[in-house]
């Protein structure tokens, strides 16, 4: 691996930026499961088709287990900012939009300090 | 041992025999045992399996009878047919599990996964958040079906046409009506029922709620066709 470092600039390497998403889409993650009236984020097609825990034993290390469910963390190399998609099930009896706004926030918190978008889909009331 | 003293993980190249286990009666490192599994004695579980089910195996020249290696692995074998037996009995009794419902299952997640349905703003329009459509559409009909006489049927939300993506959604819901009220008087009670909950359980701004009644039923419990 090659790095540029003119002008004292180094360019950021993917597999930091990668770390980056990963730990920060965690932590919107553990943030919105704790946010009231959320349900449970959305599991990702392998989960429901089998356990989880058994898909990472399968393939431990892989993609499948390093990213949690339900949220989808990418930065948008113009202007920096890190857009972090949350999929979730609200509760019956909570207003789906004020459990949206409750989970950006925590999202919000959660980021440390990053510049952050964060975008929440209901894909389902149960 | 004929092997590199130095391959191996440490604590396994000291003197063999020292653990009873591991003596030179044992053959392999069990750690990395094929499908045939030896017993410490040298036997194969296979052997003694079939030893036991009346098909006598190898059995090496002069291999003790009572050998207790082979008369404990024999009790775990009989221990663990037993179950064999047990669950496959318990299976016999209840119904074999219907394949093609599983397998539509299977399919209904998956084209959930791949087409999750449109998603509709949720909040003000300059906000980022959404719902799909399949799970407003499931709680504006459940809202229709708070109405006396009304079995709700389909619910389409998209946004208007010719508005932006953000804009207030128009939704479309079919009811059957009970046949003790005044159409009209019904379908009005329907919209307000559908619009208060968009507003109240969602979050999500409409522009109008089509009500079209596609058929009357008997509200005594039978339907009239």
């Amino acid at each position: 691996m090659t790095h540029d470092a003119r002008d004292g600039r180094e360019p950021v390497p993917p597999t930091s930026l990668r770390e980056t998403g990963e730990r920060l889409a965690l932590a919107v993650s553990e943030a919105a499961a704790r946010v009231p009236g959320v349900a449970f984020l959305r599991p990702r097609l392998s989960d429901r088709l089998r356990g989880s825990t058994a898909l990472a034993r399968l393939r431990p290390g892989s993609a499948a287990d390093r990213t949690p469910a339900g949220v989808r963390a990418r930065r948008d190399p113009d202007t920096e900012r890190w857009r972090v998609e949350v999929q979730l099930t609200v509760r019956a009896g909570h207003r789906a939009v004020d459990v949206a706004r409750a989970v950006r926030a925590a999202g919000e918190r959660a980021a440390g300090g990053l510049p952050v978008e964060i975008a929440v889909t209901v894909t389902g009331i149960v | 041992m004929a092997m590199n003293g130095h391959s191996g993980p440490p604590g396994t190249g000291g003197s063999p025999g020292n653990d009873p286990a591991r003596s030179q009666d044992c053959p392999r490192d069990p750690d990395h045992a094929g499908d045939d599994d030896l017993l410490p004695c040298g036997r194969s579980l296979d052997d003694v399996w079939a030893d036991h089910e009346g098909a006598p195996g190898e059995a090496p020249e002069g291999h003790p009878v009572d050998c207790v290696h082979c008369t404990a692995a024999l009790a775990d074998l009989r221990t663990l047919d037993d179950l064999v037996q047990r669950t496959r009995a318990e299976d016999e009794n209840t119904p074999a599990p219907d394949a093609s419902a599983l397998a539509s299952r299977v399919m209904d997640l998956v084209r959930l996964e791949l087409r999750p349905g449109r998603s509709l703003p949720l909040g003000e329009a300059e906000e980022d958040h959404w719902i799909v459509e399949t799970a407003a559409a499931r709680a504006l009909r459940d809202a229709a079906e708070t109405v006396a006489g009304v079995r709700a049927g389909s619910c389409r939300v998209a946004p208007a046409a010719g508005s932006g993506v953000r804009a207030p959604v128009r939704v479309t819901i079919e009811v059957e009506a009970g046949a003790r009220r005044a159409l009209p008087e019904l379908a009005e009670a329907v919209r307000s029922a559908v619009a208060g909950a968009a507003d109240r359980a969602i979050g999500m701004r409409v522009s109008e709620v089509d009500v079209v009644v596609v058929d009357l039923f008997d509200e005594t419990g039978e339907d009239p066709r």
